[in-house]
């Protein structure tokens, strides 16, 4: 069994990148492998952000993406310091900018060194960006 | 082995994915994972010395870099090749990065390093 860390930076909108990396995840975990952690950066933090809507023929990628981690119980990282400079805000970053928050669970908003400090810990993990 | 090469390859001050690469340069160095950091392509411009702040800059790519040894990046390169095409011949650049000649070279160094992520 292998074990997988996936970095997404490509915008949602701009991009396939960030759709091919939910079709990577789920089939990491169809054959038997460990999604360790997935890590949206750059422009692909605006995929957390609750205001995302799409019309019923377009692909949701946003609700797709919280059904996978919900179903997997996972936590979608997002960067902090990528999102703020993007206007995605977190609870506590709300409260602070006086806000309303519009980060949507199961993303949450951390500091990037919690991605890095899982290879420290685990050099096997395979980082994989989209 | 270097556990993490960081290639950047966009020019600063047109969007912020030249800040995203030395951000996530700096996280990695600051968690102990030995880090290097290549410029290619449009990436070359950030290594260019005299960048001067505007009212749209706040802060200046050639300052933020001078303090990667401060972190312990030190293994930084930039593609000659990329450098030659795209920089005025008068261009002095940063001597903090070490120039890679030809492909081969950056293949070596993409080769060299466990995890590698593009900017």
């Amino acid at each position: 069994m292998k074990s997988f860390s996936l970095f997404v930076s490509s915008s949602p909108t701009l991009s396939h990148q960030c759709a091919d990396a939910l079709l990577f995840a789920k089939q990491v975990i169809q054959s038997g492998h460990q999604l360790r952690q997935v890590f949206f950066y750059s422009e692909a933090v605006s995929i957390a952000m609750t205001q995302h809507q799409a019309n019923n023929s377009t692909f949701n990628l946003h609700k797709e993406w919280k059904k996978f981690a919900e179903e997997q119980a996972l936590t979608l990282k997002v960067c902090v310091t990528a999102s703020l400079k993007r206007g995605v805000l977190g609870t506590h970053e709300a409260e602070y900018a006086d806000q309303a928050s519009n980060l949507s669970t199961p993303f949450e908003q951390v500091g990037m060194a919690d991605y890095f400090a899982v290879f420290k810990d685990e050099p096997d993990t395979i980082s994989v960006q989209f | 082995m270097n556990e993490i090469l960081i290639v950047t390859s966009h020019a600063p001050y047109s969007g912020l994915q030249a800040d995203d690469a030395l951000d996530a340069a700096l996280a990695a160095s600051n968690v102990g994972l030995r880090v290097s950091v290549l410029f290619e392509s449009h990436g070359v411009f950030q290594l260019l010395l005299g960048q001067q702040k505007d009212a749209t800059v706040n802060q200046l790519i050639e300052k933020r870099m001078k303090a990667l040894p401060m972190f312990d990046i030190e293994d930084i390169y930039y593609c000659k090749q990329s450098a030659d095409q795209l920089l005025p011949k008068e261009s002095v650049l940063s001597t903090i990065a070490k120039p890679l000649v030809n492909q081969t070279d950056i293949e070596r160094l993409i080769d060299a390093h466990q995890h590698v992520l593009r900017f």
